[in-house]
């Protein structure tokens, strides 16, 4: 039984190590008397195995004299790899298989994947305020959302007012009495500033089926509420 | 002789150097060495198959030791008989020479008697 458990460790040795000395090993522990002997010889080769793997990582490679590197004919450059070295086959078909799996798995969930983007351009804001008040503000330069939920009219009662939220080229805008057409950037799905300045914001609140509902809106120190 | 200088020699490890010992008066396989070792050491340092013929490859690789093969009539034929090489015998030569060295220093420094000869 234990002859049995160290040939199968002698066999899991790197090919050229066994190859070389794996029928002198097993001849050794045949020459062992008892078990304390041959348990002795049993971690032995454990340890063996670990040293051959793990330290000698190059152990299965037989050290070769790389050719002379043949001359350039007609001034042709000519490439050559000093070492011989081949990955094995399983390990390069395990390695192809792999990446087929992940690939797979990369577009399946780009397909799938329940938020549709889109990638949005945010301009610069420029303004004078100081530089931690606008590093605190500052949306970021890319923000993917989709713009269609926020789309339409919302209506605030106090005072009455209809506010109109609309697609204009790439970006959101909001309009209402009296004023032109300002510009929305997000700083979050639910926030956006308005024209790029920070104390002048919208929140869009959602209902319990995650659709854009409500807006509040604060613009010059004003808040307004209003329902879609 | 190896020179000190020589950037390839450095001091031997314990189980090298032994092999290159059990070596010397005559070739032996791999089992043989590990016997001759413990011989040397009264039994104190037995060296595993593992060890053995990691340190066994090292050394064929350095080229200090030769494989001989197999021997005919020998008993078991998956025996194979390992040579100390000349450069092997230098090797040896140089490390004993250093060790003699390291002794003699720390007889010195312990005030221990050098031993008698006889």
């Amino acid at each position: 039984m234990l002859r049995h458990l160290y040939c199968c460790a002698v066999r899991l040795h790197p090919s050229s190590f066994r190859r070389r000395f794996g029928d002198e090993m097993l001849y050794v522990f045949d020459q062992q008397k008892g078990a304390p002997a041959a348990l002795g010889l049993m971690l032995d080769c454990v340890v063996s195995l670990f040293r051959q793997w793990a330290l000698r990582p190059h152990s299965g490679i037989e050290l070769s004299v790389a050719p002379p590197p043949t001359s350039a004919a007609d001034h042709i450059p000519l490439f050559e790899t000093l070492d011989s070295f081949r990955p094995r086959a399983s390990a390069l078909i395990n390695g192809a298989v792999l990446s087929l799996i992940l690939f797979c798995m990369t577009v399946i969930a780009i397909r799938y994947s329940w938020v549709h983007v889109l990638n949005l351009h945010i301009r610069e804001i420029g303004t004078d305020w100081d530089q931690q008040a606008l590093a605190q503000v500052r949306p970021s330069r890319s923000v993917w959302l989709q713009f269609d939920p926020y789309v339409g009219e919302y209506i605030s009662k106090s005072p009455p007012v209809k506010i109109l939220i609309r697609i204009d080229d790439d970006h959101l805008s909001l309009v209402f009495a009296g004023h032109p057409s300002l510009a929305l950037s997000p700083l979050s799905p639910k926030r956006f500033i308005i024209d790029g300045i920070a104390s002048n914001y919208v929140d869009f609140t959602s209902d319990g089926l995650g659709r854009i509902c409500c807006l509040s809106l604060l613009i010059n120190d004003k808040g307004i509420t209003a329902q879609r | 002789m190896i020179e000190r200088s020589d950037s390839n020699y450095s001091p031997l490890s314990s189980a090298a150097l032994h092999i290159l010992l059990a070596l010397a008066r005559e070739d032996l396989h791999g089992y043989g060495i590990m016997q001759e070792i413990a011989r040397q050491s009264e039994g104190i340092y037995k060296p595993g198959p593992g060890t053995l013929y990691d340190n066994l490859r090292k050394l064929i690789q350095d080229g200090w030791i030769q494989e001989l093969g197999s021997r005919r009539g020998d008993n078991d034929p998956r025996r194979r008989y390992y040579r100390l090489t000349e450069a092997g015998r230098d090797i040896l030569r140089a490390e004993t020479a250093r060790l003699t060295q390291v002794v003699r220093e720390a007889r010195s420094r312990l005030r221990m008697p050098s031993p008698r000869r006889t």
